[in-house]
């Protein structure tokens, strides 16, 4: 990933097809939150996009430098809960999480600690439905060792390096999931650039559908209907062409 | 299971603990309500089907409820039921697609309410000398996760001592130890879901092949069970009319027509704004591509001359083989499901 521009508001890094951006929000749910809508407005992905939001988190009992999933998250604050869902199959294993707003020593809920999800899920799952929303930590601290002693540059680094893999393998499972999703629609605008009507745009949504529908039921050549267009003045004549295409098309199974 | 959540309330029930030490490994996660995880906006379906997580709770409120009037197979008081919602397998038809925003397992584990509200119903239509059958398998699969829930043993546990009251176990499952274990009830109709065996390869993902189904109908009924066919939805398509006369054909080479208690057909219908979901999860899907006709009561479905012709067709098929007073024309509960 390539370091964009210094003039951003936060340290932005992008894939050299900008397929894949990172953004540094520093500590706190509001820099999470800010840092999360800032890079939707910097990056405009696709709505099929994925959101992962990666740190560190302390744990009553794992050991340092494990990694988890949460699975659930807590605001300590407000009380509201989150439930990212999760569909592939190397997600690292899920914990609850609480998302506090002082470094603290304790740890409220028994399972993962931080500072960040509680601003990053809610501004995320507005972008994406909740399996394409995650957030994933790697534990530095305990109850044997506590943040002010555990946490360190040096150690941090080290813990994310040795986590690397197993979270590229996982953003991988995400890229997959962002592209099957992407894949759902049946873009074939082409079939329009021939013709010389104009469509409003509940008819286009309405085009769209029907030639998804044509689609799926064995196929739209291209050659033939967009000769079907000659002399086609209107939207609504158009429709009609298409609708008159799907009549008389049965299932096939087998 | 990759993921269990687990309502407070259940967390000490003993299916719950027995559940959790069958899957020591899963990630364990207290909710206060199901609907927490299961109701949100911005889930994604189809998604989740990929690996849906388990959520155990209870079932609160009404735990029975009666079927939409016309639905039947003979009693006159109807109710059904669910321990689960959501189902192991994936076809495509399904409406719980369309219902439900989550494809996370949903399991209520105090059976004991559900035996309490049929008891109360059964007795209450023994009281007014009224037949009653209590349907299971609408927003589930009756037996498609018995070897998680032990529903199936539980329940037929029950039925022994409820002699006047008649229950479906709908499914599409194989899985069928729980009944063959014991004798045979005679107030329990095994009822099975069945399409053509091309439709069912194309569309019922995940679910038992139609050869395999009908080997476990032979199975049971050569064990005295009763057995029911369930032809619903019926699926339009171009070699329907002989698709389906296959599909009676391949049963009864194998079931013999003594030990079936009831045939029930219905049609593909949904409400429109359920259609309408279940399209944009599945807008590649040919089953949503054809032409459906919304209905003055606010159900899309086939044209109405067409939905007429299939259903002739298949009725016909049936009665047949049964007899008309075993083949009942039937609109499964769809409608009530949306709009409870």
């Amino acid at each position: 990933m390539k370091r964009q521009p210094d003039d951003r508001p936060w340290p932005v890094y992008a894939s050299e097809d900008e397929t894949q951006w990172l953004i540094v929000s520093g500590i706190g749910r509001v820099a999470s939150a800010a840092a999360t809508g800032y890079l939707a407005a910097l990056a405009a992905p696709p709505r099929s996009a994925c959101w992962l939001n990666f740190g560190i988190a302390g744990h009553p009992s794992l050991e340092l430098g494990e990694m988890r999933r949460a699975g659930k998250v807590i605001d300590a604050a407000t009380q509201r809960v989150w439930y990212p869902a999760e569909v592939t199959r190397t997600a690292p294993k899920a914990d609850v999480l609480t998302t506090v707003d002082q470094p603290s020593s304790d740890f409220p809920g028994g399972g993962l600690v931080e500072m960040e999800a509680a601003g990053f899920f809610p501004t995320a799952s507005r972008l994406a439905t909740r399996e394409r929303v995650q957030v994933v930590k790697v534990v530095s601290d305990n109850a044997q060792e506590t943040f002010e002693k555990s946490i360190t540059p040096a150690r941090v680094s080290a813990w994310v390096a040795a986590s690397l893999p197993d979270l590229l393998n996982y953003a991988d499972a995400l890229r997959a999931i962002a592209r099957e999703v992407g894949d759902r629609g049946c873009d074939r605008g082409d079939l329009l650039d021939v013709a010389e009507f104009r469509l409003t745009v509940t008819q286009r949504l309405q085009f769209e559908r029907l030639v998804e529908r044509l689609d799926a039921l064995g196929g739209v050549d291209a050659d033939r209907l967009g000769g079907l267009w000659n002399g086609v003045t209107s939207g609504r004549e158009a429709l009609r062409i298409l609708e008159g295409e799907l009549a008389d098309r049965p299932i096939h199974f087998g | 299971m990759d993921t269990i959540y687990v309502e407070e309330a259940v967390r000490d029930h003993v299916r719950t603990r027995e559940l959790l030490q069958r899957f020591p490994k899963a990630a364990v996660l207290p909710c206060d309500s199901y609907g927490e995880v299961f109701n949100p906006h911005g889930q994604d379906f189809r998604l989740q089907k990929k690996n849906p997580a388990l959520i155990v709770a209870e079932k609160r409120g009404t735990m029975v409820l009666p079927t939409p009037p016309g639905y039947g197979i003979g009693p006159k008081r109807n109710f059904y039921f669910s321990h689960l919602l959501n189902c192991l397998y994936d076809c495509r038809y399904c409406f719980l697609q369309g219902m439900f925003r989550s494809a996370n397992y949903v399991w209520f584990v105090n059976y004991e309410g559900f035996w309490s509200a049929i008891e109360e119903q059964a007795a209450a239509a023994k009281t007014a000398g009224q037949g009653v059958c209590f349907f299971s398998g609408y927003d589930c699969d009756s037996l498609a996760m018995e070897s998680v829930t032990g529903f199936g043993a539980d329940v037929l546990d029950r039925f022994v001592d409820l002699p006047s009251a008649l229950l479906e176990l709908r499914t599409k499952s194989v899985g069928i130890r729980c009944l063959k274990e014991r004798e045979a009830l005679d107030n329990v109709v095994v009822a099975f879901s069945l399409t053509p065996a091309e439709v069912a390869a194309a569309v019922e993902h995940k679910a038992p092949s139609l050869e395999r189904r009908i080997a476990a109908m032979r199975d049971l009924a050569e064990r005295g069970w009763k057995i029911g066919l369930r032809l619903d939805p019926l699926i339009d398509y171009a070699d329907f009319s002989e698709g389906y006369r296959r599909l009676v054909e391949a049963i009864f080479s194998e079931v013999p027509e003594s030990s079936v208690h009831s045939a029930t057909f219905g049609p593909l219908r949904f409400p429109k704004e359920m259609l309408s979901r279940i399209t944009k999860l599945y807008p590649q899907e040919k089953l949503f591509a054809v032409p459906f006709e919304l209905r003055a009561d606010g159900l899309a479905s086939y044209p109405e001359e067409r939905e007429t012709s299939l259903r002739a067709h298949v009725g016909d098929l049936l009665a047949e083989r049964l007899g008309s007073e075993r083949v009942f024309d039937c609109v499964a509960p769809v409608e009530a499901a949306e709009n409870r």
